[in-house]
C-alpha cells in the first residue's frame, strides 16, 4: 500500500517535471543539449587557449617580426624603386613577407637582373658576406643591411 | 571622414534589400538579416565601384567618395520612403506578416548571445595580438594587392603583375573592400582587413541564425548558430583573412534566397535578383564562386524547364541575369584587363588530363582523403550532427521536403566539381589535398549547416513562413 502511494507521487513529480520541461523544449529535448553543451564548453576551451598561446607567446609572427626589423630600411629606400633581395633564411613565406612589408618598393630575388640598392637579410651568418658590384652602404644592425651598386 | 568608410556599404546593400522587401517594422530577425546580408551586398558592390573608378577614371578621390555616399544616400531615401509608404500594400500581397513564430527559448538565446561574445573575443585576440596580417594567402595575394594598390601610386597595376606567385587571376572583393577603406582613410591600418574579415565571419553566423529563424523559427536558428561556434576551424580561417569564409557567406546568401523563393513564390522577382547579386559577389571573392554561378544557373533555371514553366523561368532569368549583371561585368573586364593566366589552367594537355581521369590510384587517394577529411572535420563535428539527426530526426512536412533537393543537389555537384579538379590537378594531389580540402570544406560548410537545420526537426512548433505551393528542381 505504502509502496503504491510512493510510486503514485514519484509518478507525479516526474509527469510534473516533464511538464516544467516541455514548456522549454516542445520537442527534442536531448538532441538540442547534444549541441548546446559541447558548445558552450569547447567556445570557452578555444578562447582560453588562444589567451595561453598569446600569454606564452607560442605564436611565430612573422610578418610582424619582418614589419618591425625592416621599417628602418624602407625609410631610405626611394618609392617604387626596384630592389634585389638576399636572404639566408629558409622560411618559405621569407621572400613574400619581405616584398609585402616594403611595398611600394618592388623586390626581385637574387642578384640578376642588378639594381642600384641590395637588401641582405641575414638571419645566421657571423660574418658580412660580399656581393660582386656591391659595397655595403649601411648596417641597421638588426639582421638588415643594404648594399649599394658600386659605379 | 572616417565614418563614410565604414557605414557606406552598409547603407547601400540595407537599402537595396529595403527597397525590395519592404517590411514595415523593420526589426527583429529581419533587421538581422537585413544588416548582415546588406554590409556583405555593400562591400561587394562598393569594391566593384572603386576598381572601376581607380581602372578607368584614376585615384579615387573626393570625387569617388562624394559619389558614393550620393549613392548611399539616395538608395537610403527609396528605402526609407519603400518601408513607411508601401509596406502594407505588400504585406499584404506577400503573406509574410502572417508569420507563427512559436516563443523564444530564452535560456537558448541567451547562450547563443554568451557565446557570440566569447567568440568576438577570441577572434579580436587571434587577430589583433597573433596574426593582424593574416595568414599566408591573406599576405600573399588579398592584402598584399591591396597596399600596392593604395601604395603603389602610379604603379598600382604592378598588384596584378607576374611576380612570381600563385593567384594571379583572383578576383578582387576583399582586396577592392580593403583598398576602398584604406583610401577613404587616407592610411592603411592593419585594423582595415581584420574589420572585413569580422563582418564576414560574424555576418556568416547572423546571416545562418536570420535565414533559418525565418524559414524555421528563432529556436531552430539559435540552435543553427551555436553548432557553427562549435565548428571553431571557421573562426580560425575567418581570422586568417582567408577569401573562404566570405565565399562560404555568398554561397549560404544565394540558397537562402532560393529557398525563400520557393517559400514565397510571389516575391520571386526581388528574391532573384538579389540571388543574381549574391551569386556575382560570389564570383567576384573566388573563382569556385563562378563554378557557383555555372551551377546556380544550371539546376534553378536550367533544371526547371523540363516543368514546362518557360515564361516563368525566363522572367526569372531575366531578374536573375539583371542582378547578376553590374558585378559579373566587373569580374570580367578584371579578367579580361589585368588578370594573368591560372597556374593550373592550361598546364595540363587533353591527353595528360585523359591519363588523370582514367587513374584509379588518383580516384582513391582524393576520395579516401575527401572522406575521412569530412569526418573528421573539426574533430569529428559530423559525428555530433549524426547524433542530433538520430535523437531528433527529419522535419517529414512537404513543406520542406519538397524544397531542399536543389540546394543540396547544387551543393553535391559543388563537391564533385571539386573532387575533379583534385583528380585532373597537374602534380601530385595530395599536395594540393594538405594544402587546400580543409578550406574547400569550409566553403560549403556554412550552407550544409543551413540545410541540416532546415530539414531536422528542433526546438519548434510551428514554420515561420507559410507554405506557398510547391516549386522546386
Amino acid at each position: 500500500m505504502a509502496g503504491t502511494m510512493i510510486s503514485n507521487k514519484l509518478n507525479k513529480i516526474k509527469a510534473w517535471a516533464d511538464a516544467q520541461l516541455s514548456k522549454y523544449f516542445p520537442k527534442v529535448r536531448g538532441a538540442v543539449l547534444l549541441i548546446v553543451i559541447p558548445a558552450f564548453f569547447i567556445v570557452i576551451i578555444y578562447f582560453i587557449s588562444i589567451v595561453t598561446e598569446i600569454i606564452k607567446d607560442e605564436e611565430y609572427r612573422s610578418v610582424v617580426d619582418y614589419e618591425a626589423r625592416l621599417a628602418a630600411i624602407k625609410q631610405d629606400l626611394p618609392p617604387n624603386s626596384i630592389v634585389n633581395y638576399v636572404s639566408n633564411s629558409k622560411a618559405p613565406d621569407d621572400l613574400i613577407n619581405a616584398a609585402y612589408v616594403l611595398i611600394p618598393v618592388r623586390v626581385v630575388e637574387g642578384l640578376k637582373p642588378m639594381h642600384d640598392l641590395l637588401v641582405f637579410h641575414n638571419f645566421n651568418i657571423a660574418e658580412l658576406p660580399e656581393f660582386g658590384g656591391y659595397a655595403l652602404k649601411k648596417n641597421y644592425g638588426n639582421k638588415v643591411i643594404l648594399y649599394k651598386r658600386n659605379k | 571622414m572616417d565614418l563614410p568608410a565604414f557605414i557606406a556599404p552598409l547603407i547601400i546593400g540595407s537599402s537595396i534589400i529595403a527597397i525590395l522587401f519592404p517590411i514595415q517594422r523593420l526589426q527583429g530577425v529581419w533587421l538581422v538579416l537585413t544588416l548582415c546580408l546588406g554590409a556583405g551586398l555593400g562591400l561587394g558592390i562598393t569594391s566593384a565601384t572603386i576598381f572601376l573608378w581607380l581602372t578607368l577614371i584614376g585615384s579615387p578621390d573626393s570625387y569617388y567618395f562624394a559619389a558614393e555616399l550620393s549613392l548611399a544616400a539616395i538608395l537610403a531615401f527609396f528605402a526609407f520612403y519603400r518601408i513607411h509608404y508601401s509596406a502594407d500594400a505588400t504585406k499584404k500581397k506577400s503573406g509574410l506578416c502572417h508569420e507563427t513564430n512559436p516563443a523564444t527559448i530564452r535560456w537558448l538565446r541567451n547562450i547563443f548571445l554568451f557565446l557570440l561574445v566569447i567568440s568576438v573575443g577570441s577572434f579580436l585576440l587571434k587577430t589583433f595580438l597573433q596574426d593582424p596580417h593574416g595568414k599566408w594567402d591573406a599576405v600573399d595575394t588579398w592584402n598584399f594587392r591591396a597596399r600596392w594598390l593604395f601604395r603603389g601610386g602610379a604603379d598600382w597595376s604592378y598588384a596584378f603583375s607576374l611576380r612570381a606567385r600563385d593567384g594571379l587571376d583572383y578576383p578582387l572583393l576583399i582586396t577592392a573592400s580593403v583598398f576602398r577603406m584604406w583610401q577613404i582613410l587616407g592610411k592603411d591600418p592593419i585594423a582595415v582587413p581584420i574589420f572585413i574579415a569580422g563582418i564576414f565571419t560574424f555576418g556568416s553566423v547572423l546571416l545562418l541564425f536570420s535565414s533559418i529563424a525565418l524559414l524555421r523559427g528563432s529556436n531552430q536558428g539559435y540552435l543553427a548558430a551555436i553548432l557553427l561556434f562549435l565548428s571553431t576551424q571557421y573562426l580560425n580561417i575567418g581570422t586568417y583573412q582567408y577569401a573562404d569564409v566570405p565565399l562560404a557567406f555568398f554561397i549560404l546568401a544565394t540558397v537562402f534566397l532560393f529557398s525563400l523563393k520557393d517559400r514565397c513564390p510571389e516575391l520571386s522577382s526581388p528574391l532573384v535578383f538579389l540571388a543574381g547579386l549574391t551569386v556575382s559577389c560570389a564570383a567576384w571573392t573566388k573563382n569556385e564562386g563562378q563554378l557557383l554561378l555555372a551551377l546556380v544557373i544550371f539546376i534553378y533555371f536550367v533544371g526547371r524547364l523540363r516543368k514546362q514553366e518557360w515564361l516563368e523561368t525566363l522572367k526569372e532569368l531575366i531578374g536573375f541575369t539583371i542582378g547578376l549583371a553590374p558585378i559579373l561585368g566587373t569580374l570580367v573586364y578584371f579578367k579580361l584587363n589585368f588578370a594573368l593566366e591560372n597556374a593550373h589552367i592550361g598546364a595540363n594537355s587533353l591527353k595528360q588530363m585523359g591519363t588523370y581521369l582514367v587513374d584509379i590510384d588518383r580516384y582513391i587517394i582524393v576520395g579516401s582523403k575527401f572522406i575521412v577529411k569530412f569526418l573528421t572535420f573539426n574533430d569529428g563535428l559530423v559525428g555530433l550532427m549524426a547524433g542530433y539527426l538520430f535523437l531528433a530526426g527529419l522535419d517529414r512536412s512537404d513543406l520542406i521536403k519538397k524544397r531542399i533537393l536543389s540546394p543540396i543537389i547544387l551543393l553535391l555537384l559543388m563537391t564533385c566539381s571539386y573532387f575533379f579538379v583534385y583528380i585532373i590537378y597537374p602534380g601530385n594531389p595530395i599536395n594540393l589535398l594538405s594544402a587546400s580540402l580543409r578550406r574547400i570544406i569550409i566553403q560549403l560548410w556554412l550552407t550544409w549547416v543551413f540545410l541540416f537545420f532546415y530539414c531536422v526537426k528542433g526546438p519548434e512548433k510551428n514554420a515561420s513562413i507559410p507554405a506557398n505551393a510547391a516549386r522546386s528542381f
